[in-house]
């Protein structure tokens, strides 16, 4: 895992830390560059899932050695998924509770935690999603989550929490391509996509530009403290994601499905629930730019 | 359990009808609440279709009014069958309603799309006009005689029932309106999914044709919908054709022997020389070329139809129908 440090170019001395450069990370760290400090590098730190303690040290020593009056840590760091047993997803709680320990003992420096959760954990199985509070935790991944959240709401440091819905776009990051970028790799190469869904199963799809956007413009602008949805307000079938991605691929998308009646179940987002500043990206724009990242990449 | 619903509505220049009808559909969705249906009506998918008049106002006021309305802007005017298509893209209910904006179709007919469901468990209800709708007009006319020709010389019988007011299954109508082209009829692309279509006998009016002779199709524009429904229908001529050029081909080889057989047994029978020959050399050609064109026909034909979007195979789930067919018998109780 790494972690990146941005000094802003604004009127108050202002850090932001990255903590964990995956596939939402580093494209917010892409986007934090815009707001560099002019001659001022980024730094990175590689720090291990290990030691939390180390990782909170780190941040202790930066507010000690410089004079940052804020520092906004965007926690998008997780090694755990979906299908995550409790196990794996119980060493990351005790790992972030750590380090809320540790940070705690900080002087002098506002810290605020941006904590990127997961909407399709959260509320899976939902259908109809008509109040942020509407959660189900269906799985030790949703539970282990909600509960960090929980532990930082009720820590003495302030904080943003996101939850964030099914995230695709441009990325490096082949680990973990979700399933946009899976279908459109599918399409270029000719491969068959196996999908472990129904074809009519809704999902709420949004662009990682528009999480990096909504998550720096909270943070720059001083957003209050709150949970914030992260997600399109407008769900898609696989069905019509793929006749999307074969538009913009001009080629066929081969899929097969392994049906799993755990995955089968809708997501669908009132859109007032939708936090976003900005309207989020359509898929009908956000494909076409996934798809020409690919081709160049 | 609860059965969602969204109403679609193409917006194009129907300022002066729009309160009325949202003030209606939030009538029935209100109904529907306080009655314990398992239907529920979680949005209003109006789409600003390049309005020309004040309709874009008019529909932001309505969203701030309505929070279950959404509204969709295009960016241009994309005519009424795109304009739905790109509503049922943005809707995410289990079943989906289409409306038109001039109040031609009454909100709480909805109920009765829905009655025909629960009854016949179908996946599409087609409103069907009791009398005219534009008031006995050319176009009512004309409508009904290009839809019954269609649905003859087609294999989509379902042609006879199209209608703007429409009760989709919402998987299927979210997988017709995403693998339609803009040539893409949208009945034609729902027929490629289902063929489990009734109708709802329920009173259209079109007060704005009648009265104000006021519409949003002229001609043309009438014209070019008939040329897509026509285009999307898929006919099955080429292979009647073939037939013609298999005939041609048989005629010729059965003229051919015939003069061979009358040479040999009757040789001054065939008065003028080389005519039979002629006939059945030109039979034969012309059936070759019949039959040639017929298989270009058919492959253009396939290329067409996966342009227009048609499925290989489509699933549903019909599980949660006998909830509200249930819930209907309950309540005629």
């Amino acid at each position: 895992m790494n972690l990146s440090v941005h000094e802003l170019d604004l009127s108050t001395d202002r850090a932001v830390v990255v903590v964990g450069l995956g596939f939402i990370g580093a494209c917010i760290e892409g986007h934090l560059r815009a707001y560099q400090r002019q001659g001022v590098d980024v730094k990175y730190f590689p720090v291990d899932w290990e030691t939390a303690k180390a990782l909170g040290d780190k941040i202790l020593s930066l507010c000690d050695s410089n004079s940052y009056t804020t520092i906004d840590i965007i926690w998008s760091a997780g090694k755990g998924g979906f299908s995550s047993g409790n196990a794996q997803m119980k060493q990351e709680f005790d790992y972030f509770s750590e380090f809320l320990l540790t940070i705690s003992q900080v002087r002098g420096t506002k810290l605020i935690i941006n904590f990127l959760s997961s909407a399709g954990g959260l509320y899976e199985g939902s259908g109809y999603v008509r109040s942020i509070d509407q959660l189900t935790l269906c799985r030790p991944y949703a539970k282990w989550k909600h509960k960090q959240e929980k532990i930082l709401q009720n820590s003495s440091i302030p904080s943003r929490i996101y939850r964030i819905s099914t995230v695709y776009g441009p990325s490096n990051n082949d680990n973990r391509r979700g399933l946009i970028n899976t279908l459109i790799r599918g399409a270029k190469t000719g491969e068959t996509v196996t999908i472990s869904a129904n074809q009519n199963t809704l999902r709420d799809y949004v662009f990682n530009t528009d999480v990096a956007r909504q998550i720096l413009r909270s943070i720059i602008e001083s957003v209050p403290y709150s949970v914030q949805l992260l997600a399109s307000g407008r769900s898609v079938s696989i069905d019509m994601l793929k006749n999307i991605v074969a538009r913009a691929t001009l080629k066929d998308v081969r899929l097969s499905y392994n049906s799993n009646s755990e995955n089968d179940r809708d997501i669908t987002f009132n859109r007032s629930l939708v936090a976003f500043f900005a309207p989020p990206t359509s898929l009908e724009e956000g494909i076409p730019l996934s798809t020409k990242f690919f081709d160049l990449n | 359990m609860t059965i969602t619903v969204s109403t679609i509505t193409p917006v194009y220049c129907g300022e002066k009808y729009l309160v009325e009808l949202l003030d209606k559909v939030d009538d029935i969705r209100q109904e529907w609440a306080s009655s314990s249906s398992p239907l529920h009506l979680v949005e209003a998918i109006l789409v600003d279709d390049g309005s020309i008049d004040n309709s874009a106002k008019v529909l932001k006021a309505l969203s701030k009014k309505y929070p279950w309305v959404t509204i969709v802007t295009m960016s241009r005017n994309f005519g009424q069958h795109s304009a739905t298509v790109a509503g049922i893209c943005h809707s995410s209910s289990d079943w989906v309603v289409t409306l038109d904006e001039d109040l031609q179709h009454q909100p709480q007919d909805i109920d009765i799309l829905f009655q025909a469901q629960a009854e016949h468990q179908a996946d599409v209800v087609y409103a069907a006009p009791i009398g005219a709708a534009h008031g006995n007009s050319w176009r009512d006319r004309s409508s009904h005689w290009v839809k019954k020709v269609l649905a003859r010389m087609s294999a989509t019988p379902q042609v006879r029932m199209f209608n703007s007011f429409r009760l989709i299954r919402g998987p299927i109508a979210r997988a017709a309106a995403s693998s339609s082209s803009s040539q893409t009829y949208l009945d034609v692309a729902i027929s490629w999914f289902t063929n489990c279509a009734v109708i709802a006998p329920v009173e259209l009016i079109d007060d704005r044709y009648i009265k104000d002779k006021q519409s949003g199709y002229s001609f043309i524009r009438l014209a070019n919908h008939a040329r897509k429904l026509m285009v999307s229908s898929s006919f099955d001529i080429a292979s009647k054709v073939m037939l013609i050029g298999l005939i041609a081909i048989f005629f010729s080889a059965f003229l051919g022997i015939a003069a061979i057989v009358m040479k040999i047994v009757t040789p001054g029978s065939i008065q003028i020389v080389g005519w039979v020959s002629l006939i059945s050399v030109i039979s034969l050609l012309s059936g070759v070329i019949i039959l040639l064109l017929c298989i270009i026909l058919e492959y253009v034909g396939i290329l067409v139809t996966n342009q227009l979007g048609k499925p290989t195979f489509f699933t549903i789930d019909r599980s949660n129908d006998g909830l509200l067919r249930d819930w209907y018998l309950m309540r005629d109780e």
